[in-house]
Order: structure tokens, then sequence, then C-alpha cells
């Protein structure tokens, strides 16, 4: 199944190279998990992580089907 | 109540407020006998100041320990270039002075720590958060709650910014983010550039925010995380809730205390994926 991860902020730098619109598209098993599509852009564990599925907040281990659309937000500091 | 009666200068400048039912004489009054801290006097806390400045808000206490460099002038615009090498405190009083007379301003010129954070926080009626970092970002918010001070944050990183206000009870930036992320896996805004008119989008929603909660009107950022991404100039909104089991604020808070992080900064320990 296909899903679209958007990673924002100090997050884009784990986005694969070439991608348009910081939005990675993901080829996953069937009922994968927020955390294994994590895994699969080596997006740390210990970053803290604000998380919409489709637009409302899960966690991780929240399950993804055919077209979903994750956006994954960091805290980020400058001032 | 009896208030002190405006003075005709009064009454010209603050005329543009003074006309909206909204805030009128009596919300001008309230502005002007109020106290806002701003942590920062860099690219956020620059236009919160100025703009909370002008609006009349009576007491202005800003924090910042760093000298002015003139890499700054490109989005700090508190500061000018006479004022390079002069502490960024007495720079942003004088600016201020020069832009409204009625605002007092009280300079900190010291690093927030869990030694001095309560005592600088406590004499205000709001907290705008525009500092350059985890630590402090942490210690402010926690201190907010300890205190029940309403916060308003603001941070940004090259493009993008974000803004939300924290009211105590309702949420804080731990129930988002529980801790700090570890050291070296952020860059800072030295190392990743950022783009200096978008401090002025952030720091002047902010500015706007801590206004609003000072008048008591109109609907807050509370409960609401606003991502601006300058590049695209796409504002989006994540509804945010106070998490029950926030560390902080949360039914069984393990955070009592303040903490002090260490300072960290580094590039990302990971690279691309190519």
């Amino acid at each position: 199944m296909k899903v679209k991860v958007q990673l924002f902020a100090t997050l884009s730098l784990y986005l694969p190279r070439g991608v348009e619109n910081r939005t990675a598209t993901l080829d996953l098993p069937e009922g994968a998990s927020v955390a294994e599509a994590f895994r699969v852009l080596r997006l740390p564990d210990d970053l803290p992580k604000l998380i919409l599925l489709n637009g409302i907040n899960v966690k991780e281990d929240a399950r993804l089907k055919e077209g979903d659309v994750l956006s994954v937000f960091p805290p980020i500091a400058g001032g | 109540m009896s208030a002190i009666p405006f003075s005709e200068d009064q009454i010209r400048r603050y005329s543009r407020h003074i006309i909206l039912p909204e805030v009128g004489g009596k919300g001008q009054r309230k502005l002007l006998s109020s106290g806002a801290l701003i942590i920062g006097a860099g690219g956020l806390g620059s236009p919160a100041a100025l703009y909370l400045a002008a609006a009349g808000v009576g007491r202005i206490g800003i924090v910042d320990f760093d000298v002015v460099d003139l890499s700054n002038l490109q989005r700090q615009i508190l500061h000018h270039v006479r004022d390079v090498g002069r502490p960024k405190v007495t720079s942003a009083a004088e600016t201020i002075a020069d832009i409204n007379p009625d605002v007092k301003v009280v300079p900190y010129q010291v690093q927030l720590s869990s030694e001095n954070v309560k005592d600088i926080l406590a004499g205000y009626d709001v907290i705008v958060n525009g500092c350059d970092n985890f630590p402090t970002r942490y210690l402010v918010n926690d201190a907010c709650i300890f205190l029940n001070k309403p916060l308003v944050d603001g941070s940004i990183f090259r493009f993008e910014g974000q803004a939300t206000v924290f009211i105590p009870g309702k949420g804080c930036y731990r129930c988002l983010f529980p801790s700090p992320p570890p050291p070296g896996l952020v860059p800072s805004c030295q190392e990743a550039g950022v783009l200096g008119v978008l401090c002025g989008v952030i720091g002047s929603i902010q500015g706007l925010e801590a206004v609003k909660i000072l008048l008591g009107i109109g609907e807050s950022l509370a409960g609401r995380l606003l991502f601006v991404d300058a590049l695209t100039m796409e504002f989006r909104q994540v509804k945010v809730r106070r998490d029950p089991n926030c560390p902080v604020c949360g039914d069984h808070p393990t955070i009592t205390d303040l903490i002090d992080y260490h300072e960290f900064c580094g590039i990302p320990a990971t690279a691309h994926i190519s």
C-alpha cells in the first residue's frame, strides 16, 4: 500500500533526495504502523514529533491504510 | 475604578485603539497598566516588543544576556547599526523609548536559569517567548505552569515558523513535546539560517496574541498550533490539547521543579538517505 509522509522543518532532512513538496511516498506492507513508516525514513526515535494522520492527531502505534497522508512536525527552537 | 485620565497626547496616540469598541478607553487603560515579559530581544522578540510598545503596554520586561552583532540586523529590528557591540536590552530600551515614552522597559541582561526565572516572570501578566534554544523553552514553559502565567510561544527555523498560546490548565509545550530533543539532533538557527522577514510574521503574531490576552478579547491560539511555511505561504493549524499524562501539567506530574537542560546545538546525527 502507498502512503504519503510530509515532513516539516528539521525533519525534512530525513526526506529521500529528490522528493517534491516535502512529501515522500512510501510503499508499506498492509496494516503497517506509523512507527514502521518512520523506520523506513530513518527518523530518530528520540526526536519528539507531533503526528497527524489525515489531519488528526495520532501516536506512533496508529495503523495506516492505502492513500493515508501523514504529516509530522518537530519542535523548533529558533528565535 | 478611578482611572487616571488620558493626556491629550495619549488620546491622540491611542485614538485608533480607543475607537475600536473591543478596546475602547477601558481596554487602552488595561494595556497601559499591564506588564508583558519578552524573552529574547532577537528575531521574534523584536517585532513583538515593538508592537507591544506601540500598543501602549505599560511595562515591558526584556530578557537577553547577549550583545548586538552585525549578523543580527538582518532580522532583529529592535537594533541599529550604532548598537553593534552593545547589550541587546539597552538597545531595545532605547528603541522603545523612541517609539512610546509611556512604556517602562525593564531590562534583564541575564541568562535565564532555574535560579532566576520565577523571580523574573512573577511580575508580568503575559510571557512572550522568543528565545533561540530548547533549554530556555522548556524552562520558561515549566515556570509558566508553576506560576500560572499565560505563555505566547513562537519559534522559527529556516523558512518555517510555529506559534501557539499556552494557558495553564489547558495544556503546555510538554503536552506536545514532552522532553527536548537529544543534543546534536537539531541544528541551531546559526547553523541552519533563517529568512529574516519570517521573524516579522511569527513575532507579530506573538505580539497580537499577547495584546488579545491582555485585553481579554477574541479567541487565542490556545489549543491550536499554527505552522507557517514562508516558501509556499501556507498556514496550517494543528489542534492540540492538554495531555493528562503530561510530565508537568498532567494529572500526575513527574516534573515538579525547574530543570536546567544543558545548552546543545549541532548538526543532525543522521545523514540524508540517498
